[in-house]
């Protein structure tokens, strides 16, 4: 383990040597290891709904860290995407998919059968958009050589205005997504012979955390496996070596827009399926966790964001047992500050030389 | 230990003539020709800021050419993309950031290879023939590689698509002494194989000991041109541009 804050270390190992600085730097370890199993333990349903909650999150945060790490933007509007996502899923729930559909769920989940009509619908179209935006407004930038701070703005300003036209289309009313049922899975774990713990847990977000699961498998899969996935990878790299590679860097951008819009909008309907209800401002409100799994997983890595993501979960929702849950953020910004002190890239982050 | 260039047919592979070229309003090079035969090592030396770099960069579209040509075995490439001059047989190896670190280095042999058709595995077999190290090193992440062996990788990323030329910028620059001369050896068997080299070095006593003819460049515009023999042995260009101090060839390795 190394600290990287050197005036702190450097005061302390004056104070009690090499050899005590180790032995309290092994010692603090353990204590917070030790610290968090316990409190994951008799915890117990709040880690397992942490586990889920942060599988939103990583659904969110893969698309976004792809986008961050490709094409050195911290994609602002990533949040508003997912919100796009779920009004044109809702869109699909109320004139695509005949009524019959829509009456039974499926198996113990709270959908039914619409949902997976209309979440590829939404997911194709978010894509497209996010491609369009890229054309109209960060490809010129690029083209310029603007700074990925400017860069940032402009996705700022893309979020507002889309959420505008969301709202000038939709509402600002609570939106219900359809739902059929209402059930939860229920499970009685005896700790140690010491205590009966109730595990609730809603079926929907497992469906939530496997989706996630197997779209990161994908996206993991892709970048590693094929021609155009390793391309990706290389631009991101090294754009101008990409370039007189052979490789049409253009082309890589558009497919981390797809790949990031696709991930944004199939995040953004299955939270609002987990939900049960759609804000205009849905997305926003995720963008604080999502970042925070993206740095805490080491920017520009999308396993590394799924790994981030369910940290952001775990830390938060186990916190709740103490804390009121409107400090959750305070609560994992914090958890990440020292996990960055520890690890200045993040947990799976590399430094680039 | 100078080749002597008595086989080299005299038929030109590349033909950079009356180039000039800069980075937006900025005129870097003032009307550089160049020619490569075929078979040739060529090596381009001169001060900084005298357009070597940005003679090979206008080649791959790095620079802006407002005057001049560019031909590869008699056809126009002026201006042409980079995957097609990979097509056509050109290679090039830029002369920072020439890998991709956080790829693995077979990934970065295949992105090499990206512009190729169908089955690529047995040029990636070639590859690994050729360098026997990477072989070794195969599924390790290339930002490991030490500076030696990232220069061997940026020459097998290059080489994969079979070039017939092969562009090199500085491919020394930054290593210790005796790992220059490893490289430049390798260079050297590169051509041997049949590769035409157009090397930009600033060891430039090391360089022309491996090359064919070079040319020095000044203040943009070619300043001389003779076999690299000729270059050694000339009093005025020891002086000024090779770093030596009398009018024979010493052992100074001075950069330029």
């Amino acid at each position: 383990m190394v600290i990287n804050t050197n005036a702190l270390r450097d005061v302390v190992v004056s104070i009690v040597g090499e050899r005590g600085f180790k032995a309290i730097e092994r010692s603090l370890l353990i204590f917070v290891v030790a610290l968090a199993v316990w409190a994951l333990i008799w915890q117990l349903d709040l880690t397992v709904n942490g586990l889920l909650v942060g599988s939103v999150y990583a659904l969110g945060a893969v698309g976004l860290s792809l986008v961050y790490g490709n094409l050195h933007l911290p994609n602002i509007a990533h949040g508003d995407y997912m919100t796009l996502g779920a009004f044109v899923a809702l869109f699909v729930f109320g004139t695509l998919v005949p009524e019959a559909w829509s009456q039974n769920s499926v198996g113990p989940f709270t959908f039914s059968y619409a949902l997976f009509i209309a979440l590829p619908i939404g997911v194709a179209f978010v894509a497209i958009f996010a491609v369009v935006v890229d054309q109209l407004v960060y490809r010129t930038m690029r083209r310029r050589g603007a700074l990925p701070g400017v860069m940032a703005l402009a996705s700022l300003g893309v979020a507002i205005a889309l959420r505008g036209f969301i709202q000038y289309i939709w509402g600002t009313e609570v939106e219900h997504f359809p739902r059929v049922s209402k059930k939860f899975f229920i499970w009685t774990v005896d700790l140690f012979h010491l205590q009966d713990v109730q595990v609730r847990v809603p079926p929907d977000m497992i469906f939530v955390a496997i989706a996630a699961i197997v779209l990161t498998l994908a996206t993991y899969l892709f970048l590693n496996m094929t021609r155009w996935g390793k391309a990706m990878r290389a631009a991101a790299d090294n754009e101008d070596l990409a370039r007189v590679t052979g490789i049409d860097v253009e082309r890589t951008n558009l497919l981390t827009w797809v790949i990031g819009g696709g991930m944004a909008a199939a995040a953004g309907i299955l939270f609002a399926t987990g939900q049960g209800q759609l804000l205009t401002i849905s997305g926003w409100k995720l963008l604080i966790p999502l970042f925070a799994a993206v740095v805490a997983g080491g920017i520009g890595n999308p396993y590394g964001a799924f790994a981030g993501a369910i940290f952001v979960g775990v830390v938060g929702e186990v916190s709740t047992a103490w804390l009121e849950p409107s400090y959750k953020p305070a609560v994992f910004f914090a958890a990440i500050i020292v996990l960055l002190l520890v690890r200045p890239n993040g947990l799976f982050g590399q430094s680039r030389s | 230990m100078s080749e002597v260039d008595v086989n080299v047919a005299v038929s030109p592979a590349l033909e950079i003539s009356g180039l000039e070229a800069g980075y937006g309003p900025t005129l870097i090079t003032r009307g550089i020709s160049i020619v490569v035969n075929v078979g040739e090592m060529v090596t381009i030396i001169g001060p900084n800021g005298s357009g070597k770099s940005t003679t090979i960069k206008a080649i791959f579209g790095l620079a802006d050419v407002s005057e001049g040509s560019i031909r590869l075995h008699g056809d126009d490439i002026t201006g042409e993309r980079a995957d097609r001059l990979i097509e056509l047989g050109i290679g090039y190896v830029p002369q920072a950031g020439n890998i991709f670190p956080t790829l693995s280095v077979r990934e970065n042999v295949e992105m090499g290879a990206f512009t190729m058709h169908g089955d690529v595995r047995h040029h990636m077999e070639r590859v690994q023939d050729l360098f026997p190290l990477l072989r070794e090193r195969w599924n390790s992440k290339a930002g490991q590689l030490s500076g030696g062996q990232r220069q061997m990788l940026a020459l097998a990323r290059a080489l994969v698509a079979e070039p017939s030329v092969l562009l090199l910028d500085e491919p020394t620059a930054g290593l210790a002494p005796q790992i220059v001369d490893q490289v430049l050896v390798q260079i050297g068997e590169i051509n041997r194989s049949g590769v035409s080299i157009l090397l930009v070095e600033q060891n430039a006593i090391k360089a022309l000991r491996h090359s064919n003819r070079a040319y020095v460049l000044a203040r943009g515009r070619n300043f001389a041109e003779d076999t690299a023999d000729g270059l050694l042995k000339n009093p005025d260009i020891g002086r000024v541009f090779l770093g030596l101090s009398g009018a024979t060839e010493g052992e100074a390795e001075t950069e330029v």
